[in-house]
């Protein structure tokens, strides 16, 4: 097993196209497997990359998206941290802030997300359980911020030091 | 004995198909990201009538090769699901699951708290 990385972060600015994501999770998953000893942190993580760049591609409306990974030392541990930046039309961008703070404020995530997920049940064609499963599946941190039309999302892990 | 006659459907990097057994079962392998997200809506919406008109007592969905499963995926289950739970529950819903899948406890687990009385979660004997 390889030893955690001390610090180290890269990003991907990409045109919001289907045909990137695949190859975007690959690679961004590999690189945070330099950094994670743990199987289940691996797929919570991976999980995280998918939802991320899928929304990214399916709400992103300028040329350009950023996904950026960032691995960094903190006391007795480490934190992997992944953050998008996309523009977003004005009504996705009020429907992301709802959901998001939502799950920032919700004393039990997992309660939340059941409540998006019945209430996403008989909607055709409609998902907007990302976000939400990122939090409650994955219980991965959960922040965001907006500027203007710019919605940036911050998804944390925290990877404690292993004890030997 | 129910035999289903569901389409094959195999794609790039998925495969959605029934699977030859006493009893109904369908089986989801592969990578359930964009791609699969129509076809897994159709085969569904499919099974859910052909299991109607059969008048199945359950079915059992193989998700024993399945390596991810994205959100929109999940929506299709869910929507399946609740579609059952809300209209008389005519059969039960038993999702074989494979722990070494890191990601499928959780993301099952998401399914059976909608609907525990429809979706049970059972370890694939494969």
């Amino acid at each position: 097993m390889p030893p955690a990385l001390a610090h180290a972060s890269v990003y991907l600015a990409f045109e919001p196209s289907q045909r990137f994501v695949r190859k975007i999770v690959q690679w961004i998953t590999d690189f945070c497997e330099l950094s994670l000893q743990d199987m289940d942190v691996v797929y919570r993580v991976h999980m995280a990359i998918h939802e991320l760049a899928e929304n990214l591609v399916k709400y992103g409306t300028s040329s350009s998206v950023r996904l950026d990974v960032e691995v960094a030392r903190v006391e007795n541990g480490s934190v992997l941290r992944l953050r998008t930046r996309n523009s977003a039309a004005p009504e996705r961008l009020a429907e992301a802030v709802r959901i998001l703070q939502g799950l920032r404020d919700a004393d039990d995530p997992v309660a939340y997300y059941d409540q998006l997920v019945l209430a996403s049940a008989p909607q055709e064609g409609v998902s907007g359980l990302g976000l939400a499963r990122i939090r409650a599946e994955g219980d991965l941190e959960l922040d965001f911020e907006v500027d203007g039309n710019q919605l940036c999302i911050v998804v944390e892990a925290k990877l404690p030091d292993e004890v030997s | 004995m129910i035999t289903l006659s569901l389409p094959r459907i195999e794609q790039q990097g998925f495969q959605l198909a029934p699977v030859d057994s006493e009893s109904p079962k369908v089986r989801f392998s592969g990578n359930g990201d964009a791609d699969a997200v129509p076809f897994l809506d159709e085969f569904l919406k499919k099974l859910h009538e052909e299991l109607l008109m059969k008048n199945a007592l359950d079915v059992r969905v193989d998700l024993g090769e399945l390596y991810f499963m994205n959100s929109s995926c999940l929506k299709a289950f869910v929507s399946w699901i609740h579609k059952v739970n809300t209209n008389g529950r005519p059969y039960a819903i038993r999702l074989l699951m494979n722990s070494r899948q890191q990601w499928q406890m959780r993301s099952l687990a998401t399914l059976k708290r909608l609907a525990p009385a429809v979706v049970s979660i059972e370890e694939t004997a494969d």
